[in-house]
């Protein structure tokens, strides 16, 4: 028996030996084998407590320094990264150096002209060494030219300063003093000069990289409004909100996240309007994520958001400067991540998601018609399924009779009971959705036409599902794309499911003992200090309100965040109209 | 940011609500069967009772700024009688979830499920209010506030749907059974308002407990207009010597809303309301049990009790139901304990605390501010 149970064990425990198929063998590589080797190192000396090398200081001995960088980059291998050796003069004297970056990231004309240029050719600037008199200034008294020379003698020890001074024609030139830097500056496109006998180098600024342009948003598509979006350059997005803002209050606080990514986060706020203590909460938790890399915009809200484990979205992602750009007066903060054109706005509540970024643009009247038809379209996307099994099992007398005959009628040829039936066609619908996505672009919405009308008419004929079925299921499904959070529009898909069970289960007790837990779910949740149903019940003057506010009542910034300045407009914003 | 305490129209909603659905759970038949066409009358004389009891609780806790009946009884007695007044409390308030689980699942079980067991159908409104109150009171109270005017409104229009049903006649004899029923056997209807006991116990769970007063009034003012609403609307409509077999007489009255050929047994719409209503009535009450419980045994959380005071309520609800005529007993004698306890014992309780509070030579200037401020 022992014997049984211990082979038993042996088959379903991943044994060593079973390990080793996947296991890297080191013993086995190649030459590359060492660079890999060198690489982990690499990554584990990130680790914060460890003397590692990102920490380690610049040396000054530049072969030193080369070595350090050819190991750390595996530049044998990494064929883009480019180190280019070359002797500069400073003040008469040849120093060696070299210049590091990362080809394709960079601008070959700027490092020509105003880097290699300035540093190998001879010029007055780096044949300057002190001895010279240096003209300072030219006066013209009584038609007579009187050149005034500088007679204090530049120190020969003081290179550092003279390269920065004089050497480098560039708007963008910092000094570093350790590698960490230097990484980081070489990974974002910049170029890293070394000189020989100096302890620091030279990050200079320029990057060439190809990115996308603006383009118009994709996801948040509006009639009237703006039609930019953010792209991926943090530094581009930065300058839209610059551009929109127009003010010297906003701030763009720079923050890395990621141990080996050290991704640039920006986080936006207009001093003098944002409640502070909310600035601080959001540095706050960005500053204690210890976490490997960071790529986007979607995993930073997952990292930093109040309940982690609620489906309920927390933060406004959006493409839309403009939008960003409301919130931003309206006392929120936002995160900008490099590499996602998605911005953060938080605290996001639940009336933010039913808010077209259209409703800042119209006219109150169309913002309200509009609001009306996405909170109706909400209700019906959650409950019409759960509604529909609940009134056919339970509620018949809910239906006038003629129609309860059709829909009896309808189901005689069926063999299921409506739950699966209704499932069944969910799952396909979703099923549908899915592989629209995946789907290349030009096939995406045929396969989505096709896929619905081909099996849901395949669907009836074949008596799976009855007609009305195919009906509400279709309703709940464009109800579903009125949405206009993308994240939301998933939650109120998981909840429907939840209803539809319920509706199953006890019919309308059900429902409203689901419709009671949800809400007392989302009453419960806070998202940075803001409750999540805010602003209820009172409907204040503010942009985010259940009902949209004529332009010029929208005086009050939103409460829940406690803005430091309260009103956004005068008591009487059309003063015109009593002048 | 925001403080976990109820605010002031969140505790208003809970109170009214809470009133409100006496209504639903069938007050309104038993102030008639006992009062005859006086009902209209004795309506009016309760609430007026209750605005007495009202202004006389009121007065006495806010010489206890900030302190409820449990707080009071620790002052008075120490902690024995805090136990014993929080026990009792804690019995209480198991009790009305036990009559309300009773009452409205038998009714529901009757219209809806006739096939399903009692303890399906009673599972759906415990399960939702433990969920509910594994988040405390203050999400239950917001949501009460989403709830309360979906219930009112509908109150309105079914109370007034059968207008053209409405006989002035049913009225008369003005004073229906005669005087006594009305003014001194009448009084036990007070338990339609007995909701008000609630207040014993929101200084404490109160964000600001200087709006006490102003509170417990206008929560009286909205379910005592409701109250006289169905009182004599039903009056109107059905002729009180008759006694309907319906445990529900609003779902009776559902039955003569006239609603065109669109929609068809509209009262299915009202029962989902009035679902929500009761959920949202047996989660506050459980969450005052709970409330209790804490204080007095000085837990540090509740999840456990909550699951274990479920279960119980289940099991006693579903025992309750099994022993139809203990059942009517139990109904009775529960009524008498909470009137007793809500009007006589309590109110006592907070009389003799003011007279010790008074006796003690150290009453300083800061308690009659607060008093002031309170008032």
């Amino acid at each position: 028996m022992n014997n049984f149970f211990k082979s038993l064990k042996k088959v379903f425990t991943f044994t060593d030996d079973k390990h080793h198929l996947f296991r890297y063998d080191n013993a086995s590589s190649d030459s590359s084998s060492s660079s890999d080797s060198n690489n982990d190192s690499n990554l584990n000396s990130n680790e914060p407590n460890s003397t590692d090398s990102t920490t380690k200081k610049i040396n000054s001995s530049i072969s030193e320094n080369q070595k350090y960088l050819e190991k750390a980059y595996n530049t044998k291998l990494s064929t883009d990264i480019v180190i280019r050796n070359f002797n500069v003069l400073v003040q008469n004297v040849r120093y060696k150096a070299f210049l590091i970056f990362i080809d394709g990231m960079v601008d070959s004309n700027l490092i020509n002209d105003f880097v290699l240029s300035p540093l190998m050719l001879r010029n007055k600037a780096n044949s300057y060494d002190g001895k010279q008199k240096k003209l300072v200034s030219e006066d013209i008294i009584n038609n007579v030219k009187i050149k005034n020379y500088e007679n204090k003698k530049i120190s020969k020890s003081n290179l550092t300063t003279f390269v920065y001074n004089n050497l480098l024609p560039q708007n963008s030139v910092k000094k570093v003093l350790e590698f960490s830097d230097v990484f980081s500056a070489v990974n974002m496109g910049d170029c890293v000069l070394f000189i020989d006998t100096i302890e620091e180098a030279y990050d200079i600024d320029v990057k060439g990289f190809k990115q996308r342009s603006i383009e118009a948003p994709t996801n948040e598509v509006v009639v009237r409004g703006s039609q930019e979006s953010f792209v991926e350059n943090l530094r581009t997005n930065t300058s839209i909100l610059r551009r929109l803002i127009n003010n010297e209050n906003l701030v763009l606080e720079s923050i890395k996240v990621g141990k080996i990514t050290k991704t640039n986060v920006s986080i936006g706020y207009i001093n003098g309007i944002t409640n502070k203590k909310l600035v601080a909460e959001v540095k706050y938790r960005i500053n204690n994520l210890d976490i490997d890399y960071l790529i986007s915009s979607g995993q930073l809200e997952q990292l930093i958001q109040d309940n982690p484990n609620s489906i309920y979205p927390q933060m406004i992602a959006t493409e839309r400067p403009d939008k960003v750009v409301n919130y931003l007066f309206d006392g929120r903060v936002c995160i900008l991540v490099n590499g996602s054109p998605y911005a953060l706005v938080l605290p996001g509540v639940f009336v933010d998601f039913l808010s077209s970024p259209a409703d800042f643009n119209l006219k109150y009247q169309f913002a309200n018609l509009g609001k009306i038809i996405r909170l109706f379209s909400l209700l019906l996307s959650v409950l019409l399924p759960g509604m529909y099994i609940a009134v056919t099992n339970y509620h018949h007398e809910l239906l006038p009779t003629e129609l309860l005959f059709t829909i009896a009628a309808s189901r005689e040829s069926v063999p299921f009971p409506i739950v699966v039936e209704i499932l069944l066609m969910e799952i396909s619908f979703e099923l549908i959705r899915e592989a629209g996505v995946r789907v290349p672009t030009p096939l995406g919405p045929t396969i989505g036409i096709v896929g619905a009308i081909v099996l849901g008419d395949a669907a009836v004929s074949a008596s799976l599902v009855s007609p009305i079925l195919i009906i509400i299921v279709a309703i709940t499904g464009i109800c579903s794309f009125a949405i206009p959070d993308f994240s939301l529009n998933f939650t109120f898909r998981i909840c429907r499911f939840l209803y539809i069970i319920l509706g199953y289960l006890a019919g309308f007790l059900g429902i409203a003992a689901g419709i009671f837990v949800q809400m007392v779910l989302m009453c419960n949740l806070k998202t940075f200090g803001a409750d999540y149903l805010d602003p209820i019940p009172i409907n204040k003057r503010s942009i985010s309100t259940y009902f949209v506010l004529p332009i010029w009542k929208r005086e009050r910034k939103s409460d829940f965040v406690r803005p430091q300045k309260k009103y956004s407009e005068g008591k009487i914003s059309m003063k015109w109209r009593y002048k | 940011m925001d403080s976990p305490k109820l605010g002031t129209i969140e505790t208003i909603a809970i109170l009214s609500l809470i009133m409100a659905n006496k209504i639903i759970l069938n007050l309104p038949k038993d102030i008639i069967s006992s009062t005859g066409s006086s009902a209209w009358l004795n309506t009016i004389y309760i609430i007026f009772l209750a605005l007495i009891f009202v202004l006389i609780i009121t007065k006495l806790l806010c010489s206890f700024n900030g302190k409820d009946i449990l707080d009071i009884s620790q002052y008075l007695g120490g902690k024995p009688l805090q136990y014993i007044i929080g026990t009792i409390h804690i019995l209480i308030f198991m009790a009305i979830i036990l009559l309300i689980l009773k009452n409205f699942t038998t009714t529901l079980k009757t219209i809806y499920f006739e096939h399903s067991p009692i303890i399906f159908v009673m599972l759906f409104f415990i399960v939702a209010a433990s969920i509910s109150n594994k988040f405390g009171i203050k999400p239950i109270a917001k949501v009460t506030l989403f709830i309360f005017p979906l219930a009112t409104i509908g109150l309105i229009i079914l109370l007034f749907s059968p207008a053209s049903d409405f006989q002035i006649q049913r009225l008369t004899p003005i004073f229906g059974y005669g005087l006594d029923k009305t003014f001194i056997q009448g009084t036990m209807n007070i338990f339609a308002l007995s909701g008000l006991g609630y207040i014993f116990f929101l200084p404490t769970l109160m964000d600001k407990n200087t709006n006490l007063r102003k509170i417990a009034l206008f929560s009286l003012g909205i379910s005592g207009f409701f109250l006289f609403l169905s009182t004599f609307c039903l009056l109107l409509v059905f002729s009180f010597i008759i006694d309907t077999n319906e445990s529900m007489l609003l779902y009776v009255l559902t039955m003569f809303m006239r609603h065109g050929n669109l929609i068809h047994g509209i009262n299915t719409l009202f029962v989902l309301v009035w679902i929500l209503s009761i959920i949202a009535y047996i989660s506050t009450t459980f969450s005052f049990a709970l409330f209790i419980l804490k204080k007095t045994l000085n837990l540090k959380e509740i999840d456990s009790s909550n699951y274990c005071i479920c279960t119980i309520i289940l099991g006693a609800a579903v025992l309750l139901q099994n022993f139809t005529d203990f059942g009517r007993s139990f109904e009775y004698i529960i009524q008498y304990i909470i009137l007793a306890f809500v009007f006589v014992a309590d109110p006592l309780l907070l009389l003799i605390a003011n007279i010790k509070q008074k006796l003690s030579s150290s009453r300083s200037k800061q308690s009659i501010l607060n008093r002031k401020e309170c008032l």
